[in-house]
């Protein structure tokens, strides 16, 4: 198998402890946020396509704030959004009251009873595309997760995915959805296992070690097993 | 009646007000989308009580274990509550250890089945064939999130009553920073078809809010070419790039 710059990145980012993909996910999102703030708040296209994903998630509009100097660029794009926003509210014309009998007729075949102008209108307000800083992260992740797969028998990647400490959850459930062949599922899977077993035992320490006889014997790397586990269940820190 | 005043409207004997009124109330003096405010007191709440009681309750575990542990912000949120008021971890890595448990055990089951289920030579699928085992599928949503949806459903159904009523928690509302994106979206699944008259209240609480942070937002962006560097901005102006985010994306988790 041919290996390109995705590979050496992969096996570069492998060296790191946590989950590869996560790491790889984290920096496209890094790498978009910036662009954004660079250049791309004046970019018809993506201003266009922010309007239709309202914005971005919670998670990507607070990470945008803590980029240097966004200020502006979140004024900018956020100005689009909430005015086509206050366009939509403002020519709302809600449903009138309906008959007691019409409203009863509803209620007996099932049907909600819900104000049919405020719902269009909800349903108007809803997110059309999903947050940009998503999609560029799931872009990256998938590329990733791809080459991983291609190069999983590489004793080099293999190696580093085991040192590395494993795949947190969704991208173990990811490249197990992606993995086109049962060899290629195993192995992903030994990996897994090879990985999460030491991991195990020191979280069992270090639960041990709260009884008070054991206290005074806890290690560094015990100390942060639980911290660990949850980067495992849970992936690393500020990429979902 | 003075701001944030919740406990004494009570007192005062006004029988309107409920629990869940008197929270809303209090969250509408809160700077910040009330239903986002009490969504996240609310889901604060549960991990707290979960971390000082509940680690080692069955039903808890059981529920922890089929969501397959708690969302990427919940899970991250118990860590930073436990390390802040613990400055420890054990009640996650309890959690934790239990879930890992299961699945270690549920790989090497489930490895010896794919290593013997190998493909016709030659034949590559661009898509997995490979079914994950129940132990590494999630059966249910994060309980927190669950939570917060209810919570948030709760407030959005008392806030539509209040538009409609327009007594005390409406004036408090109308006087607050309003609803986020989200939160008014859902808030307008609750109007009835005879109760117009709740989502225009709601709508032109809105249409102001939104119209005084345009005009900031304007005046921001102004701020910034050249011809009026120097100027003094006003607070308001200053953070209406946060305030825009804010109703936007939704509160700070």
């Amino acid at each position: 198998m041919a290996r390109h710059a995705l590979y050496y990145t992969l096996l570069e980012t492998l060296a790191e402890p946590g989950c590869a993909i996560c790491r790889m996910g984290e920096k496209a999102v890094i790498r978009f946020l910036e662009n954004l703030v660079y250049e791309g708040a004046n970019d018809a296209q993506f201003r266009a396509e922010a309007l239709l994903s309202r914005g971005f998630c919670n998670l990507h509009g607070w990470q945008l704030r803590d980029c240097h100097g966004s200020g502006l660029d979140v004024a900018i794009l956020s100005r689009d959004v909430v005015k086509a926003w206050l366009r939509r509210l403002e020519s709302f014309a809600p449903e009138q009251a309906p008959t007691r009998a019409f409203s009863d007729l509803r209620a007996a075949l099932g049907m909600a009873n819900g104000n049919a102008g405020a719902r269009a209108l909800a349903e108007a307000l809803a997110p059309e595309r999903p947050c940009p800083a998503c999609k560029a992260r799931d872009t990256a992740e998938q590329a990733y997760i791809e080459e991983l797969l291609d190069h999983c028998a590489d004793p080099e990647i293999s190696g580093g995915v085991i040192r590395a400490g494993g795949l947190c959850l969704t991208h173990f459930r990811k490249v197990m959805h992606t993995a086109a062949t049962a060899e290629q599922a195993a192995l992903i899977a030994q990996l897994q296992a090879e990985a999460l077993a030491p991991l195990l035992q020191t979280l069992e320490d270090f639960i041990c070690k709260h009884d008070y006889r054991f206290q005074a014997e806890m290690t560094a790397t015990e100390g942060e097993s639980w911290l660990k586990a949850l980067a495992l269940l849970s992936g690393q820190r500020g990429t979902r | 009646m003075a701001q944030g005043s919740g406990v004494a409207l009570r007192a005062a004997g006004d029988a309107l007000m409920d629990a869940i009124d008197l929270a809303l109330y209090d969250a509408c003096h809160e700077e910040g989308c009330p239903i986002c405010r009490l969504r996240l007191a609310g889901e604060r709440r549960y991990l707290l009580r979960l971390l000082s009681e509940f680690v080692n309750d069955a039903f808890v575990r059981e529920r922890y274990i089929a969501s397959l542990g708690f969302c990427p912000q919940h899970a991250r949120q118990l860590q930073a509550l436990e390390q802040d008021r613990w400055g420890d971890g054990l009640g996650n890595a309890i959690l934790c250890e239990d879930l890992l448990t299961r699945m270690l055990k549920a790989l090497h089951q489930h490895r010896e089945t794919w290593t013997h289920c190998s493909a016709p030579r030659g034949w590559r699928p661009r898509r997995s064939r490979i079914a994950l085992p129940h132990a590494l599928t999630p059966r249910s949503l994060c309980r927190v999130c669950e939570l917060g949806e209810t919570l948030v459903a709760r407030n959005s159904e008392r806030l539509v009553r209040a538009a409609a009523e327009a007594g005390e928690l409406w004036e408090a509302y109308a006087d607050s920073t309003g609803l986020c994106w989200d939160h008014l979206r859902q808030a307008l699944e609750y109007v009835s078809s005879d109760n117009s008259l709740a989502a225009v209240r709601l709508l032109d609480q809105s249409i102001n809010r939104l119209q005084a942070l345009t005009a900031a937002l304007d005046s921001y962006v102004e701020s910034h070419d050249y011809h009026h560097q120097g100027e003094v901005l006003s607070a308001e102006v200053r953070a209406s790039w946060l305030h825009a985010v804010a109703w936007l994306a939704g509160e700070e988790l």
